[in-house]
């Protein structure tokens, strides 16, 4: 697929491009030309898209037009039955250890938290390290810092039922990066939630994206949280079509002599 | 958390399910664990019999149902004395009579007094009986402490009405010194049994081979069988051996039935917990920490059901033990080995158990399971 010139990745990561940092990061997740279908249902139908590293994608689309399947694509949890996915150019089709790119390269936000019930926070962020080179004090104290990146700090031993929607979410985001993944999958994190809630979970996003330079592809039908991902793109019967024109108002200077590429359109 | 904290986290969550299925478990574990230990408290009592008296193997009559029915002619007991390597042969009837309320398995033991030394018997107080005495008795120290009785005194327990006291005697085995010695001759006529004895205990000379020496006794009479360890006592009395069999029948059953239960279990849960699990796999589990978790719950479970279960029939055993018609009888033995048998069963169930949900989670695909309601 064409690329995007002039990214705007954050300034630490695109320094590892050249020295005018204007050449672009390399792109970290590509779907090629997948089709992938449950039994007659064509989920997806020649989908194409390149994820940069540092960048944030969003993806929008009507209901049923594939993104959640988009997303299990990229996790490794569905596989395409035409066409490639790649993680750092490596096509996950030949990986022999998915559960290890699962674990370290992406990290998975659902629609719907997901937790487990009847642990509390602390016990299911540090679910996720179970397994790995972490020492049992070492899985405890990295929980315990992500739930205090999340602001969630005091509830680290309260269940999932005993904890709002957005705290969940939240909850649920720190899990995701528990083993600090090189990628953020996330859909429709802020679906369930009301408007407050859902723009604290949009603000940890941000955050991490600002800071860490997280690459971020979320799935969202949120106007407010597709404004603050770098480009939103749209899905639509399982292909990737141009985002509808931003509000003029919001479209930064830097996009605007950005060549828009035939299915993307950059938004701020 | 450590995996472990997270297998009895789980467990915890369905507190009642789990202990539930532990008391399924512990049942099963009880049923293994106290058929082994009364079968093999009722073998050796009845190897006892035959493990009497100082004998390098015993030869009674093959294959009878109980060995205190064998018959040996005092011919054939003269044949197995002339057979090259044997040192002697003593011939002794055994019979069981019901005593008193305390004593319902109450054994008399017919030895010629010339061959009491040779059978191992050490006269620890009084004398021996006289070779035809018809009213003279010996009781071990053991039943005379239990029946009050001293040398010189009459007895007057039914059966032995009459007969008294003449010495206390001390044999290699505590069998042999709950019970009581009379002449041959004397017992023979009691039972009726004129000419013959029950068993034959046999030493040998010490540079002879004791293998060989037993296949040339059977090889020379077709109907007697030397037997020498436990385990060979079924060819002497049959009721051993389908006691054994019986016993293997019942804890195949036992354990088929709690299989059954703790899959059942697990396979519930397991659907139950499809959307966890796929949530799991899609947040990095290998396939093996999550077919560890499902094996490591059960196991934990099971061996929980192990622990209770091994107390039930330590319970069990010891009520029985109180019954008057197994009194004497049964005497349960619980060491380490009988703890191990319940592990054992334990871990055979839960292996068991959880193959199918194992393999379930090892197939499950996190995508679909995530689709799951
Ligand atoms: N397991 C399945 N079996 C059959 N069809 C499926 C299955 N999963 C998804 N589909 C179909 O595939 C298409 C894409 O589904 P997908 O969940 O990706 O949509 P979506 O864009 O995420 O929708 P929404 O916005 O409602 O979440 C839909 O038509 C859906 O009905
Ligand atoms: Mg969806």
């Amino acid at each position: 697929m064409p690329s995007t010139p002039r990214t705007s990745v954050p300034a630490a990561l695109a320094s590892s491009g050249a020295a005018d940092g204007r050449v672009p990061a390399p792109p970290i997740l590509e779907v090629v030309d997948v089709h992938l279908s449950y039994g007659t249902v064509a989920a997806l139908d020649g989908t194409t898209l390149s994820v940069r590293e540092g960048e944030w994608v969003g993806v929008s689309g009507p209901s049923g037009s594939g993104k959640s399947t988009l997303l299990g694509l990229l996790a490794a949890l569905e596989h395409p039955d035409r066409g490639e996915v790649r993680f750092r150019g490596a096509d996950l089709a030949r990986k022999r250890r998915l559960d290890r790119y699962r674990r370290l390269d992406v990290g998975l936000v659902f629609q719907l938290h997901n937790l487990i019930p009847h642990l509390d926070a602390r016990a299911n962020v540090e679910i996720a390290m179970l397994g790995t080179h972490l020492s049992r004090t070492a899985r405890h104290r990295r929980a315990g810092e992500l739930l205090d990146a999340v602001d969630l700090a005091s509830l680290a031993g309260r269940r999932p039922a005993e904890m709002s929607g957005g705290e969940r979410q939240r909850v649920a985001i720190a899990r995701a990066l528990a083993n600090r993944p090189a990628v953020l999958l996330a859909d429709e994190p802020t679906g369930s939630l009301d408007p407050a809630s859902a723009a604290n979970v949009v603000d940890v996003f941000t955050r991490l994206h600002r800071s860490e330079g997280t690459t971020i592809v979320m799935v969202t039908h949120d106007a407010a949280v597709a404004t603050a991902a770098d480009r939103v793109v749209v899905l639509e019967a399982g292909r990737i079509h141009p985002a509808p024109p931003p509000p003029a108002a919001t479209a930064p200077a830097s996009a605007a002599d950005a060549a828009p590429a035939p299915a993307e359109r950059r938004t701020g | 958390m450590t995996f472990a904290g997270l297998i009895l986290r789980n467990l915890g969550t369905r507190r009642l399910r789990t202990a539930l299925t532990a008391v399924a478990v512990a049942i099963s574990v009880m049923a293994v664990v106290t058929l082994d230990v009364v079968t093999h408290s009722l073998q050796a009592s009845a190897a006892n019999v035959l493990l009497m008296g100082k004998a390098d193997f015993i030869v009674a009559q093959k294959s009878v149902a109980d060995v205190l029915t064998s018959v040996v002619t005092e011919d054939q007991v003269a044949r197995v004395e002339r057979t090259p390597g044997v040192r002697s042969a003593v011939g002794v009837l055994v019979g069981a009579i019901n005593l008193n309320a305390t004593n319902p398995f109450f054994l008399e033991i017919g030895v010629a007094p010339t061959d009491l030394r040779t059978f191992g018997v050490t006269i620890v107080a009084g004398h021996a009986y006289g070779a035809h005495a018809a009213h003279e008795i010996m009781l071990g120290w053991q039943a005379a402490q239990s029946l009050h009785l001293r040398v010189g005194d009459t007895m007057h327990e039914h059966t032995l009405e009459g007969f008294k006291v003449v010495g206390i005697y001390s044999l290699n085995q505590v069998f042999g010194n709950a019970a009581a010695m009379l002449p041959l001759t004397t017992l023979q006529a009691r039972t009726r049994k004129p000419g013959t004895v029950t068993l034959t205990a046999v030493r040998v000379d010490p540079r002879a081979n004791v293998d060989r020496v037993m296949a040339r006794i059977e090889h020379d009479n077709a109907s007697l069988a030397a037997v020498r360890l436990a385990s060979q006592f079924g060819r002497v009395d049959r009721n051993l051996a389908f006691l054994s069999a019986a016993e293997t029948g019942a804890q195949i059953i036992a354990l088929v039935i709690g299989v059954i239960i703790v899959m059942n279990t697990m396979l519930l849960s397991f659907v139950e917990r499809i959307r966890e699990f796929g949530v799991l796999r899609a947040i990095g589990w290998s396939r093996r920490r999550l077919v560890s978790l499902v094996m490591g719950e059960t196991l934990c479970l099971s061996v929980a059901g192990a622990a209770v279960g091994v107390a039930f029939s330590y319970a069990l055993t010891g009520a029985l033990e109180h019954l008057t018609t197994l009194r004497g009888i049964l005497s349960a033995q619980y060491d380490v080995g009988t703890v191990g048998l319940g592990l054992y069963t334990a871990v055979g169930i839960a292996l068991l158990a959880a193959l199918y949900p194992c393999i379930r989670a090892a197939s499950l695909r996190p995508g679909a399971a995530l689709r799951r309601e």
